[in-house]
């Protein structure tokens, strides 16, 4: 039985994508949950 | 497309995203490509034992991982598991695999339960759920690339791992923080209770049901590497855990308890259609290795919202004791889905007959957890 090595690729570099995606997404977010908190204390 | 991504991303988000993620995030998919190596160069029909060792010392190191970041300082502990990684790596090399350095790596290398706990710490804010698929998203990856780490040799593969984990040493050394290490009032916090009581019940039912739901998932992992026909099928199952576990990187958080029970729910109905059809149709052939990549997808998509719940339970002081103890059930799970496989050697029907069985035990587990909720 063969397996297509492109197609794992294809979705390895397109979750990769979305990885990094949403990494740079929760870096953004972080600074305005840090200010939030200051300005609850 | 790019503009709307460069508009989203900020100045400052470079410097949050190595001080909060990347260490973390790093140390979990170099884990698995080691893992990849430890797994191509012992196959199971050879060496039984180590595989059994590997796991063990995976199952038990985790947890303690886990709880000495809770006890102590998560970076230093992630510090350290990947300096410990940078010392038996070579010796692995060195004596080709043996039993005894797969048992220091597996112990002392495994970044994944204080990586986890360290990503919810630094974001409190974040659905816990969503952090723990991005984590498992960074542990699949790696295994998309199977078949070309299979093209390298073991002395390459390794080389380049030491050579990132020295980076990333370095890099968690100079740059990443940990919100739980940085409060002041860590005595005070570690005094609560380590789960919350009115949670409790529906954690422990979910952490009940789990076992079961991953037994299924390392009985049809064993079962691919009997078939003598599985050429690289394993990156198959890691690619349909990847895409169920993409899936559950844009929830929010668990919806509600019994999203679970759906999802063993579907694994028993996943398992009895193919099972009747074979009797009703008899010429019918089951594919099998089909069916069971259905079963990784279900695992990677549920597998974040079990995180979930348990940590939601969880008091802040002992997360890290908490993803060790998931990671130490998967392991537990693995290595009795192992042993079920190479003592019994199942039939087809027999497997899936067993699916059935295991994902209805989880689905009443859940549904009875359901009531806590």
């Amino acid at each position: 039985m063969k397996t297509s090595s492109n197609l794992a690729i294809t979705v390895g570099v397109g979750s990769t994508i979305v990885l990094v995606a949403m990494m740079s997404l929760l870096a953004r977010n972080i600074k305005a949950s840090q200010l939030k908190r200051r300005n609850e204390k | 497309m790019i503009i709307f991504w460069k508009n989203r991303i900020k100045k400052g988000s470079l410097h949050d995203l190595v001080v909060h993620l990347i260490p973390a995030i790093l140390a979990v998919s170099l884990f698995e490509i080691i893992a990849i190596e430890v797994y191509l160069n012992t196959p199971l029909q050879e060496s039984k034992i180590k595989f059994f060792v590997w796991r063990s010392a995976q199952a038990v190191g985790g947890f303690i991982l886990g709880y000495l970041s809770d006890k102590f300082c998560r970076k230093k502990i992630l510090i350290i598991t990947q300096v410990l990684g940078l010392l038996i790596l070579p010796l692995i090399l060195w004596q080709n695999f043996a039993v005894f350095p797969l048992f220091l790596i597996g112990f002392f290398f495994n970044p994944s339960p204080v990586a986890r706990a360290a990503l919810i710490d630094n974001f409190p804010r974040e659905s816990k759920a969503k952090l723990i698929a991005i984590t498992y998203v960074a542990q699949f990856i790696p295994w998309c690339f199977y078949l070309n780490v299979k093209g390298f040799t073991s002395y390459e593969v390794i080389i380049a791992a030491l050579i990132i984990l020295a980076i990333n040493v370095t890099m968690s050394y100079l740059f990443f923080e940990d919100r739980k290490d940085k409060k002041s009032n860590h005595q005070k916090e570690r005094s609560q209770n380590v789960v919350h009581m009115k949670r409790r019940k529906r954690a422990l039912y979910t952490l009940c049901a789990l076992f079961p739901g991953q037994l299924v998932f390392f009985i049809s992992d064993t079962f691919f590497e009997n078939l003598t026909s599985n050429a690289g099928l394993f990156s198959a199952l890691g690619i349909g855990s990847l895409i169920g576990v993409v899936i559950g990187i844009f929830y929010r958080k668990i919806p509600h308890l019994s999203l679970l029970t759906f999802c063993f729910g579907i694994g028993v109905l996943l398992s009895v259609v193919p099972l009747i059809t074979s009797y009703l149709v008899p010429d019918l052939n089951i594919d099998l290795p089909y069916q069971l990549m259905l079963f990784s997808n279900l695992g990677g998509f549920y597998l974040p919202f079990v995180f979930d719940v348990v940590l939601s339970a969880t008091s802040a002081s002992y997360r890290g004791t908490a993803c060790g103890i998931i990671d130490l059930i998967i392991a537990l799970s693995s290595i009795i889905g192992v042993s079920i496989v190479i003592l019994f050697n199942p039939t087809e029907t027999q497997i899936l007959s067993m699916t059935i069985i295991l994902f209805l035990i989880s689905t009443v587990i859940q549904k009875k957890g359901e009531k806590h909720a």
